[in-house]
């Protein structure tokens, strides 16, 4: 009896594959209607012309009306003799016409847009796409924010977002290959890469993957990513999830693998490196030197919002040999004032943090702007006047949080965020020793993370020197001649490299 | 088993990262306390004594690259495999394995009476000891590719220690190191001797020796990395013995920590906390490079599963830390493992060299095995 | 799945043994940053600790406290029981050693400094007039935040001004531990609502012998480490700079002229010949600045001022003679003259004693050449 109770209940999957539709359209019309469950939205247009019977079947809510008015209803009404498919085909004024005679062809294409016109007693019919989903129009980017550069974003439209990517990079070696991915609700996913640079195998693993996939339906792109990324345990990610065209752009041509999914206004770019997630693409734009400088600003942000609470932790715990004599009345008459070690204020202060984070992306925008200035302002006097912190830990919170904001990728950021977690830990526990373990603990995990089988702190390890002035710094574009190895591009130069290093005389 | 072992393309990793694994094998824990070692044989001519223990690292490197290259591609056991056979060759195998894990266990032991005594008198040996095996572990499941890219990163990591031995430099008094050559042959070669503990870790070429792309590159590298240890270690020696006064010296434990005393980078009072913090990155590629180095020997001897052989060694290794307490034992240990290890790292390879050469003198190379 | 929970469970593991290391809160101790020893009946030392203190309702920081006991770290065992914070010493910036204390000899407390991993090598020693109680405990007249703080900085900013030989702790051992070289300590002095450096304490070995003023120490360090910006003050008899006053009318009696010389680069050799009885060759070249001179002279001509420069070096000169002739007498070689021979091949086995015999008839030649670059801003 329980087992009948808690069983989960099996569902007729009643679609049979390879079998036509019948031909003739009263039957048909019941057909259809008990595949699509029945819905009233479905329009079942029935055109006689003279002694024909011509069956017009879409879903009133996906198409544009004038489309279907001017292009295929009035073109059938007043065409004169005898209709088949392929007369049919050469009346109706749309683009892009397929014939079939499935059921289940007829059924997917109609869910997605298109009509279907079918003349009785015919042996195909005619699928017409008029699909006119809803989306944006070209807006400017909300994740990522520029100073300089282009600024429009990806849309929820699959075909607006490729069109973004071609006008960008008008190769003819752009090639895009399509896939159905989902057995209950298909979405159209397009793998997008320039064909004599990027690499073969990573292309292979990228499709294989892709197609493997046995999921019911992917609602989003960044699930897309989660599903054929290596390692999932770990906090890294290894795709890089964006919603700028430019970016795209720029990785392509330098032999990455670009994946979009319909619906999503975000691209998935493959295979991604640990430095490729501190690149943004105004490094690109600015000048060499600028562009060094705010990628070294970054790296040595990162490094202080990791290390520095846990060392306030450590230091004010078990070493407090270290501290120079001139911060030490301050240091200590503030710390006088806690109730709490300082462990647990570390801890309470970085929770309050992100719950101001959290709350602040949660806010609508309205009451966004003063909670944050409360939250920020308040809180923080607040708490330092009832001695419940230190005022300087108020300041390492702070220039924390601001240096994990500085990386260019929201993922992350976050997982910056997250590993000060256990490292505060480790540092209240153990002190220095503590700091040093995560350290070394996080060390040898993105050494054993590969994205796409390819190693993840490349171009560190392996050692590609070359690729240095892509990740780590820039240089003038006269040294950029080649692409970076790390994406093992077949086509390598960019710049002739005689041009590119003329030199002339004084005066001359 | 077979003689020679051709691993898969992707394990493979290129040669110049020979120089990184044999620096980080031989510089770990023993840097620290190495010039008192030595003074206490030889006096002001210690320093002598470490660039003549150097060259000699370098005659035998050589004479282990040669023996190597006589075959295609193998190892240490590989070679005994091919020289004594089977039974006999198991013997000697089981003999190396068990000396690079009790290598293993003494760093890891001295490293934690270094904790202890500077930083956390009262933490317990087994509790760092589970930290350290831990992340030993952790690193080692990886396979070549991430305990190779530890000590790269390692090595690259802790660098900028090097740069701190400035401000001893400037204490220096080098009439400490004045006159030269006073001691007897006989010190310099008790100090030889002596050093040798602390330079080992440069045989590991034998054993990584099939996973490297361009072989013809290997002594050219090779000699680099150990040319450089051998640099570092005088360097070292040489401060110390200016640095510090006679009795002093004979007195410091580790006199390296004992330099970083009187560091003072601004807004960070006392360096030696974040030093021998920091020493941890330094002896992990160590730990590691033994560690793998033992499993692999099981694999390949017994073709025990490397995973197993793992997990085993690690608990085996934790057990013996709750057995040891105090400092005396512990030095008794180590100082059998140095004598060993000199046997083991210097004198017996030259003899296997020896062997191998004569079995080849009429055969020709061995080539891919059957 | 297995080896998952396995991780999990040695995390948690790893939370709860929070409780094998010692922990050390900042608020809860008592920072002990100057430390002073004096000799007590019976065999005893009396210890007397300057310790920060944090507590938000009080004002001061500070807190001096006393007590006896046998050995310096019994001292402090027996201080902590007067106080609600734990003593610690990793803060310890200066030590304080009473006269009569520094008479008998130091060593066995310098030695506790040392092997105690919590105190820093760059802790600086000095010796106290009278006795380091009084010196710690005396009440200034513009209190500082805090006593031991303030000596060090004094110290401290002396030693960067080149005023000092830099008493550091690594310093004492390694002289101590060397054959041939005897270290030398300032000497504290609190009078007149003020405690500052009166002078320097000689050591042998480690025992205090002799105190030297304060004006005499260039002629010492000059020989021990190169000045950058060092500044003497130096007495030349008139008369022979008659011809290059400016204005002699003005000249009351006097039969001395004083001169100022600073911005001083020196740099020293000592050498030492193969002899039985030793025999040194110290030399010195001293570039200066001339900065105040009590007389006016027309330093424009190049004959006055190559007269002042021979008369300088030669005040130095003698100088320094007479004090390596009191270093002689006393036994006591801070420059480090031992040192110097026993580098020379064949005494390398110089022991202590050997040493001290052969100091006393050792002989030494001096030279000193100055040479003035600029004389101000002003002719």
């Amino acid at each position: 009896m329980l087992n009948s109770v808690f069983r989960r209940r099996e569902v007729k999957k009643d679609i049979e594959n390879g079998s036509p539709h019948s031909f003739d359209i009263e039957t048909f019309h019941k057909e259809i209607l008990s595949l699509v469950s029945n819905s009233e939205d479905l329009i079942f247009r029935i055109i006689t012309l003279g002694e024909q019977k011509l069956a017009v079947v879409y879903f009133d809510d996906l198409i544009n009306t004038t489309a279907m008015q001017d292009s295929i209803i009035r073109p059938l009404e007043e065409s004169k003799g005898d209709l088949n498919y392929q007369m049919i085909q050469d009346t109706i004024n749309i683009a892009k016409l397929t014939q079939t005679n499935q059921i289940n062809d007829v059924v997917n294409n109609i869910v997605n847009g298109t009509a279907y016109i079918f003349k009785q007693g015919d042996t195909h019919g005619i699928l017409a796409d008029v699909a006119d989903k809803g989306t944006r129009g070209l807006e400017k980017a909300e994740t990522e924010s520029l100073v300089f550069g282009p600024k429009i974003s990806f849309t929820e439209s699959i075909t607006k977002n490729l069109n973004l990517i071609r006008s960008n990079i008008n190769d003819p070696k752009l090639c895009v290959e399509t896939f159905m991915i989902g057995s209950r609700a298909k979405k159209k996913v397009q793998m997008v890469y320039i064909k004599d640079i990027a690499e073969e195998e990573n292309v292979n693993t990228f499709r294989q993957r892709i197609t493997e996939i046995e999921v019911d339906s992917i609602v989003d792109s960044t699930v897309l990513a989660q599903m054929i990324e290596d390692n999932s345990y770990t906090f890294f990610p290894q795709l890089i999830t964006t919603e700028l065209p430019d970016r795209c752009t720029i990785s392509l041509l330098h032999g990455k693998i670009c994946l979009l999914v319909d619906r999503s206004p975000t691209a998935v770019i493959g295979p991604s490196t640990f430095m490729n997630f501190f690149e943004s693409t105004e490094d690109i734009y600015m000048r060499w030197n600028m562009g060094t400088f705010l990628r070294l600003v970054r790296f040595v942000a990162i490094f202080f919002s990791i290390l520095l609470t846990p060392a306030y932790v450590a230091v004010l715990t078990y070493h407090y040999e270290v501290i120079p004599s001139a911060l030490l009345v301050s240091l200590g008459q503030s710390r006088s004032n806690v109730p709490f070690p300082p462990f647990f204020e570390a801890l309470l202060l970085e929770f309050i943090i992100e719950l101001l984070r959290e709350a602040g992306a949660r806010l609508p925008t309205k009451v966004g702007q003063t909670m944050g200035i409360v939250g920020g302002i308040v809180i923080g006097q607040a708490s330092v006047q009832a001695g419940f912190t230190s005022n300087i830990l108020i300041i390492i919170i702070a220039i924390s949080a601001l240096g994990s904001f500085t990386a260019p990728s929201y993922a992350i950021g976050t997982a910056v965020r997250i590993i000060r977690f256990p490292i505060i830990i480790m540092a209240g526990l153990y002190g220095g020793v503590g700091i040093m373990f995560c350290l070394c603990f996080i060390l040898i995990h993105l050494l054993k993370v590969t994205t796409l089988g390819r190693p993840y702190l490349s171009p560190i390890y392996p050692f590609r020197f070359a690729d240095f002035k892509y990740s780590l710094f820039r240089l003038p574009y006269q040294y950029l001649v080649q692409r970076p190895l790390s994406n093992h591009p077949i086509d390598q130069g960019r710049i002739p490299e005689k041009k590119a290093k003329e030199k002339k005389d004084v005066d001359e | 088993m077979n003689i020679n072992v051709n691993p898969k393309e992707r394990l493979m990793f290129n040669a110049f990262l020979i120089m990184f694994i044999l620096h980080t094998a031989q510089t770990g824990v023993g840097i620290a306390g190495l010039p008192r070692v030595i003074y206490m044989e030889a006096n002001r001519d210690a320093w002598i004594s470490v660039v003549l223990a150097g060259i000699l690292v370098s005659i035998v490197l050589y004479l282990m690259i040669k023996m190597l290259e006589t075959y295609d591609s193998t190892d240490l056991y590989g070679i005994h495999l091919d020289v004594y056979g089977k039974w006999i060759s198991k013997g000697f195998n089981i003999l190396y394995i068990g000396y690079y894990l009790s290598v293993t266990y003494v760093i890891l032991m001295n490293y934690i009476e270094m904790v202890q005594a500077w930083i956390f008198p009262k933490m317990p040996t087994w509790l760092l000891m589970g930290l350290l095996i831990f992340l030993m572990v952790y690193c080692v499941l990886g396979g070549i590719r991430v305990v190779v890219g530890i000590a790269f990163l390692g090595l690259i990591l802790a660098f900028w220690l090097v740069f701190m031995i400035y401000t001893p430099i400037k204490y220096m008094d080098f009439n400490h190191l004045q006159p030269v050559l006073t001691s007897s042959p006989k010190q310099i070669l008790m100090g030889i001797y002596k050093s040798s503990f602390t330079l080992i870790g440069f045989e590991l070429v034998l054993f990584v020796y099939p996973y490297i792309k361009e072989k013809k590159k290997v002594l050219r590298y090779g000699l680099i990395g150990a040319g450089y240890s051998t640099f570092l270690f005088t360097v070292v020696t040489v401060v110390s013995i200016g640095f510090f006064s006679e009795d002093a010296l004979l007195k410091t434990i580790w006199p390296v920590l004992s330099m970083f005393k009187i560091l003072r980078i601004p807004n960070l009072e006392r360096f030696e906390f974040i030093a021998v913090s920091f020493w941890m990155l330094v002896i992990l590629p160590n730990i590691c490079l033994y560690f793998w180095t033992a499993s692999r020997g099981m694999k390949r001897v017994f073709n025990v599963s490397q995973k197993k052989a793992i997990y085993l060694f690690a608990v085996l290794l934790w057990i013996l830390s709750l057995c040891v307490q105090d400092r005396i034992t512990m030095n008794t240990i180590t100082d059998k493992v140095g004598t060993s290890s000199f046997i083991l790292s210097f004198v017996y390879p030259c003899f296997l060299f020896m062997l191998v050469k004569l079995k080849y003198i009429f055969k020709k190379k061995k080539g891919v095995d059957v | 799945m297995i080896r998952n929970i396995m991780l999990l469970l040695l995390c948690l593991c790893t939370c709860f043994l929070s409780s094998c290391v010692e922990q050390k809160y900042l608020e809860k101790l008592g920072l002990i940053t100057a430390v002073g020893y004096d000799l007590a009946e019976e065999e005893k030392i009396t210890g007397t600790m300057v310790l920060y203190q944090f507590n938000p309702a009080m004002q001061d920081v500070e807190k001096v406290l006393i007590s006896k006991s046998k050995t310096s770290k019994g001292i402090r065992l027996s201080q902590n029981l007067e106080t609600d914070h734990k003593l610690v010493s990793g803060q310890l910036r200066i030590t304080v050693y009473g006269r009569e204390l520094a008479e008998k000899g130091i060593s066995h407390l310098v030695d506790t400094l040392e092997r105690d991993s919590s105190i820093g090598n760059m802790v600086y020693l000095t010796i106290a007039d009278t006795t380091a109680e009084q010196i710690l405990n005396y009440q200034m007249t513009e209190r500082p935040s805090n006593m031991g703080t303030y000596l060090y900085n004094l110290v401290r900013q002396n030693v960067e001004s080149e005023l000092l030989v830099s008493p550091t702790l690594q310093e004492f051992i390694t002289d101590y531990g060397s054959v041939g070289k005897d270290p030398i300590l300032p000497l504290l002095k609190a009078s007149d609502g003020k405690v500052g450096v009166d002078g320097f304490a000689l050591f042998t070995r480690d025992k205090f012998i002799k105190e030297i003023k304060k004006d005499k120490i260039f002629f010492i360090r000059s020989l021990m480490e190169d000045y950058n910006a060092g500044s003497v003050e130096v007495e030349l008899p008139l008369e022979k700079f008659e011809p290059y006053l400016t204005s002699p009318h003005l000249r009351q009696e006097k039969d001395k002229v004083y001169i100022m010389i600073d911005s001083i680069k020196s740099s020293h050799k000592i050498k030492a010949e193969k002899k039985a009885t030793p025999s040194f060759e110290v030399k010195l070249k001293i570039e200066s600045r001339l900065l105040e001179m009590s007389e006016e002279m027309k330093l424009s001509d190049p004959k006055a001022l190559r007269l002042l420069e021979d008369e300088i070096g030669d005040y130095i000169e003698k100088n320094i003679k007479e004090i390596i002739l009191m270093l002689q007498d006393e036994g006591t070689d801070p420059i480090g003259f031992g040192t110097e021979y026993k580098s020379i091949r064949g005494h390398e086995d110089l022991s202590r004693e050997k040493w001290d015999k052969l100091y006393k008839d050792a002989s030494f030649h001096v030279k000193v050449e100055n040479k003035i670059i600029r004389t101000g801003v002003i002719d």
